[in-house]
């Protein structure tokens, strides 16, 4: 349920919800880490077990990395686009016959446990309905914010004059990846049965650029089999990678911050298990449609087409061919 | 279709008993004192926040007291707690209305989960419900003792009081909390903006709140 622009949903929404909405097993609440969601959201879950004993559940997603242990203190590191994945993964896992709510939490917690997420800008968003002004012109041309939340808060880094594509993005794996950092190293990517990549979108990039900074980014972490285009459309390809074996790259509008002209990178470091649930087919808007498995290291697994329709020998073994066949 | 969430709709709760006479005067008390002490504690927020703790407390205090004036509360106990909640929540906001708010309703699920029984519930009882409500208000947030928050006064008087060291001396471990905020470092609301000399001149006001309650609950030695 969403509340007002940037704002927390109140109270009397959340429990509606949960009263309406939630199933009989109990209700899971994944919510991202800013103060006026989680006390709205921790009272309408006691109001839901005080008026009515329902089962609630509380998971509080902080994946941001900008802002480091030291600034952050006690109110915690802000809840960003990673909390997708969590959604997708406890979507899917839901739907498993005889799995427990328990079960479920505790998967959650774990998945919450494992995300990094940085983001970037060019700017700030424009609310609709609000006139233009300098303050929320969308993208300024001296600067780019490091650091960028989803609530049109500036950035924790303002960069100027704007560095290039390619060292903003190592900035941001460097925050993401460096174990060295005392006040970062929240997740050690290198130890990883499997790492998903997530690039979102703030809401103000076109496919086109968000293809090319998902390219980008998957290059500089070490994906080796992404085919490189040789003008590089003005971008320097990154010297050399970090070695992060990526299982999955997601790209695509997650979590928008209206029409924010940015992009945030997320990592997961995740299980084999995790993986077959953002695999499993989902309907919701924004989810791509297609198998993100298509992004696999590249199989083995060959395919034959026989006559251009041959369904049974589609997954036969053998190497990738078209067997010609003349058509009579 | 009708919205659940009126506070008209009377729930049907039969869990453990209250002795209401009893439970209306200690409660009353509470309110009164704390009615009596806003203008001290506005006068503390002033100084280190943004001066709305006392009148949003006096606030609460004057809605509970017409709710225990009134015939419609029952003994039991989780009904009578439900409803202060929902009295509660309706006349209190910012950040102490969420945190009173998430107390109540997380006291009244912790006696609705307590066996139905028209035995009154004893101060053993009253300590674990306690215990089990300011556990779940330390699931919403991160302050804790030490804080310079209301931590400061219901953390020691609930722990001292569910180890069975009676409510007398819980109420001086939270006093002695209180007393302790004098001074001490902000981590978080407004007072983390003040300037650091404001917090030697004056203990938490939310913390002094607490105080004000519980010595009407607890009431005389």
């Amino acid at each position: 349920m969403s509340g007002s622009i940037f704002a927390s949903p109140n109270v009397s929404q959340i429990l509606n919800t949960i009263y309406r909405v939630g199933g009989e097993a109990g209700t899971i609440l994944i919510i991202k880490n800013y103060t006026g969601d989680v006390f709205h959201f921790h009272l309408a879950a006691e109001k839901a077990r005080a008026m009515y004993g329902l089962k609630v559940e509380i998971i509080i997603v902080g994946d941001d990395v900008s802002v480091g242990r030291r600034k952050s203190g006690k109110v915690g590191r802000r809840g960003l686009a990673g909390t997708v994945l969590l959604h997708k993964i406890l979507g899917a896992m839901s739907k498993v016959p005889g799995v427990s709510f328990d079960t479920l939490v505790e998967m959650g917690r774990l998945v919450a446990s494992g995300l990094v997420t940085v983001g970037a800008s060019l700017g700030r968003v424009h609310i609709p309905g609000r006139a233009i002004s300098d303050e929320n012109t969308p993208v300024k041309l001296n600067q780019v914010d490091l650091g960028m939340g989803i609530h049109n808060e500036s950035g924790s880094r303002i960069l100027s004059p704007p560095p290039e594509l390619t060292s903003l993005v190592d900035m941001m794996l460097d925050q993401l990846l460096s174990m060295d950092d005392p006040d970062r190293s929240f997740v050690n990517m290198h130890d990883a049965e499997e790492v998903v990549l997530l690039v979102n979108n703030l809401g103000g990039l076109s496919i086109l650029e968000l293809g090319g900074i998902t390219r980008l980014v998957s290059i500089a972490l070490g994906k080796s089999d992404v085919p490189i285009c040789p003008e590089g459309y003005g971008l320097t390809i990154p010297a050399e990678s970090r070695n992060v074996k990526l299982s999955r790259v997601l790209s695509g509008t997650f979590m928008s911050s209206l029409d924010g002209p940015g992009f945030s990178i997320t990592l997961l470091n995740a299980t084999g298990e995790m993986v077959e649930y953002i695999d499993a087919p989902a309907k919701a808007v924004g989810w791509p449609l297609g198998p993100c498995s298509s992004w696999r290291e590249k199989s083995s697994r060959t395919i034959h087409v026989v006559n251009g329709t041959g369904k049974d020998d589609r997954l036969a073994q053998g190497g990738i061919q078209r067997e010609q066949h003349p058509i009579p | 279709m009708s919205s659940i969430l009126s506070h008209d709709i009377i729930l049907k709760l039969t869990t453990a008993t209250v002795d209401l006479p009893e439970f209306r005067s200690r409660a009353t008390r509470a309110c009164e004192l704390l009615i009596a002490a806003e203008p001290r504690i506005t006068r503390a927020d002033t100084i280190v926040g943004d001066g709305d703790c006392g009148i949003t407390l006096a606030r609460g205090a004057n809605a509970v007291m017409s709710l225990l004036t009134s015939t419609e509360l029952s003994p039991d106990a989780a009904s009578t707690l439900l409803r202060i909640s929902a009295v509660i929540e309706d006349s209190m906001d910012g950040t102490s209305g969420a945190l009173y708010s998430i107390f109540f309703n997380a006291l009244t699920s912790a006696l609705r989960s307590l066996p139905s029984t028209s035995q009154i519930i004893d101060s053993s009882t009253w300590g674990l419900v306690a215990s089990e409500a300011l556990a779940k208000l330390q699931l919403a947030t991160t302050a804790r003792q030490g804080d310079r928050t209301l931590m400061d006064a219901l953390e020691p008087f609930i722990s001292s009081f569910a180890r069975g060291d009676g409510a007398q001396t819980a109420f001086t471990r939270a006093k002695s909390g209180v007393d302790a905020t004098k001074g001490m470092q902000a981590a978080f609301g407004r007072a983390v903006y003040v300037e650091e000399k404001a917090w030697q001149v004056v203990p938490d006001p939310g913390a002094e709140g607490v105080v004000c309650i519980l010595e009407g609950l607890v009431g005389k030695s």
